[in-house]
């Protein structure tokens, strides 16, 4: 299976190039590269769930690496596919209360107008650059994933300043032991500079921004870990929002190439839920960190000679 | 600032807004890409065009397809490309939307400091929509 993933990365792109002459023009009619699209994001979508990653972070470099799209095209579809995917789980987790609607929105505030900025600033660079420094912030997110710890229940012993000012935190209920642990927040104000950052990194490279958003809410905030990935995600569908405007603004949303992507990851991910409890989570993760490792190589090669 | 157990209940009336947004959005979604791919809604750029050009990059393809950055695109919404393009920005659209009602809530609530909170989220993304920046 590694091998094969590993293969459709590294190989794959060749073999399209084929179907996609030098010209621009293609062999392949758009409506085998719009089921190509749908089939490939089935395929990601199941395996971002059992991964236990969001299926925008492995979209764009992946579908940019395999696929003939302009990489601008890629962005947005990616921006799409993290958004709708966010918007789509936002009101249940809303519901269990897991996602916390008062600590998403100072971090959505600040990370909608780096996403914003992003979003500009990487539609106005050229592809080889932002096809390099994908691969380096792809790199740099295999790492992060390969060694940042978790914390189910990080101590907070103090709140700051802001988050006693803005009642930052909640109560969490284990369903399973019926016990309620009250929590709340510290470092508001690192925390916020950090999802300035993480905004514009997602708006930049049309990436889901829940690898990045996880960590910043359990380990600098110190939020609950179920806590955090719930907020995640009502916080991507904020950032993703402002940076999809822009695209569409620019013109970088393509409806053949977003559409089956949309619809191909929500089926996915439905599908990687219900086989979830039947394979071991761990081993997909780490296809899942060497894939995006080798796309990553390949964006920052890609870049590199392109320029 | 004293926790307020009615915020608690914004959530859950919000989370019912954006569950109704969503659902409008996906049936948008697909109902439009349908008339596109079909031809029932004709394209400006015949779909056998569209893989010929879409390794350009945005701006160089707004030059092929002829539209301008920004809102032009509306103005060309009887075509079926445009069409379904509306029907992708129902998703953004309901998030804007969202929070603009999710002010309203929170102000219902006199929640001042949340209510502020949720209108300037509303105006970056106001902001962002109307393509000024771009």
């Amino acid at each position: 299976m590694v091998t094969l993933c590993v293969l459709l990365v590294g190989i794959a792109p060749s073999a399209f190039a084929e179907a996609a002459d030098v010209t621009g023009g293609s062999a392949m009619p758009w409506w085998g590269w719009s089921s190509l699209l749908f089939g490939f994001a089935i395929v990601l979508g199941v395996i971002a769930v059992i991964g236990g990653v969001g299926g925008g972070v492995m979209f764009v470099p992946i579908v940019s690496a395999v696929f003939p799209m302009h990489i601008d095209f890629v962005r947005g579809a990616g921006l799409m596919v993290a958004l709708c995917g966010a918007l789509a789980a936002s009101p249940h987790l809303l519901r269990s209360r897991l996602a916390n609607i008062r600590l998403a929105m100072p971090a959505a505030l600040v990370g909608s107008v780096g996403s914003i900025a992003g979003a500009l600033f990487g539609l106005a660079l050229p592809a080889h650059v932002i096809q390099s420094m994908l691969g380096a912030a792809i790199l740099g997110i295999t790492a992060l994933m390969l060694f940042a710890r978790r914390s189910e229940f990080p101590r907070v012993r103090k709140r700051d300043r802001l988050a006693e000012f803005l009642d930052l935190g909640g109560v969490l209920k284990d369903r399973a032991t019926g016990e309620e642990r009250a929590w709340t927040v510290h470092r508001t104000p690192i925390a916020l500079v950090t999802f300035l950052f993480i905004g514009v990194l997602g708006g930049m490279f049309g990436l889901g921004a829940g690898w990045a958003n996880v960590p910043a809410l359990n380990l600098l905030l110190g939020a609950p870990l179920k806590v955090a990935v719930a907020t995640s995600g009502f916080i991507l569908a904020l950032n993703g929002t402002a940076a999809v405007w822009v695209y569409v603004a620019n013109g970088a949303i393509l409806p053949i190439v977003v559409a089956p992507s949309v619809a191909g990851m929500m089926i996915g991910t439905r599908i990687g839920a219900r086989i979830l409890p039947r394979i071991h989570p761990r081993v997909v993760r780490r296809v899942v960190i060497l894939i995006l490792f080798v796309a990553g190589v390949r964006s920052l090669l890609a870049g590199i000679l392109g320029g | 600032m004293q926790r307020d157990p009615s915020l608690e209940d914004v959530q859950m009336e919000f989370a019912a807004v954006v569950e109704w947004l969503v659902g409008i959005g996906l049936v948008l979604l697909a109902g439009l890409f349908v008339l596109y791919v079909t031809g029932i809604v004709p394209p400006a750029m015949p779909l056998s065009e569209v893989p010929a050009h879409w390794d350009l990059s945005a701006a160089e393809f707004r030059n092929v397809s002829g539209t301008e950055a920004g809102w032009a695109w509306i103005g060309r919404i009887t075509s079926g490309e445009y069409l379904s393009l509306a029907g992708l920005v129902a998703f953004p659209t309901a998030t804007t939307i969202g929070l603009c009602i999710l002010a309203g809530l929170f102000a219902r609530r006199k929640a001042v400091i949340w209510a502020v909170m949720a209108a300037v989220q509303a105006a970056i993304l106001v902001f962002a929509a109307t393509g000024w920046a771009t």
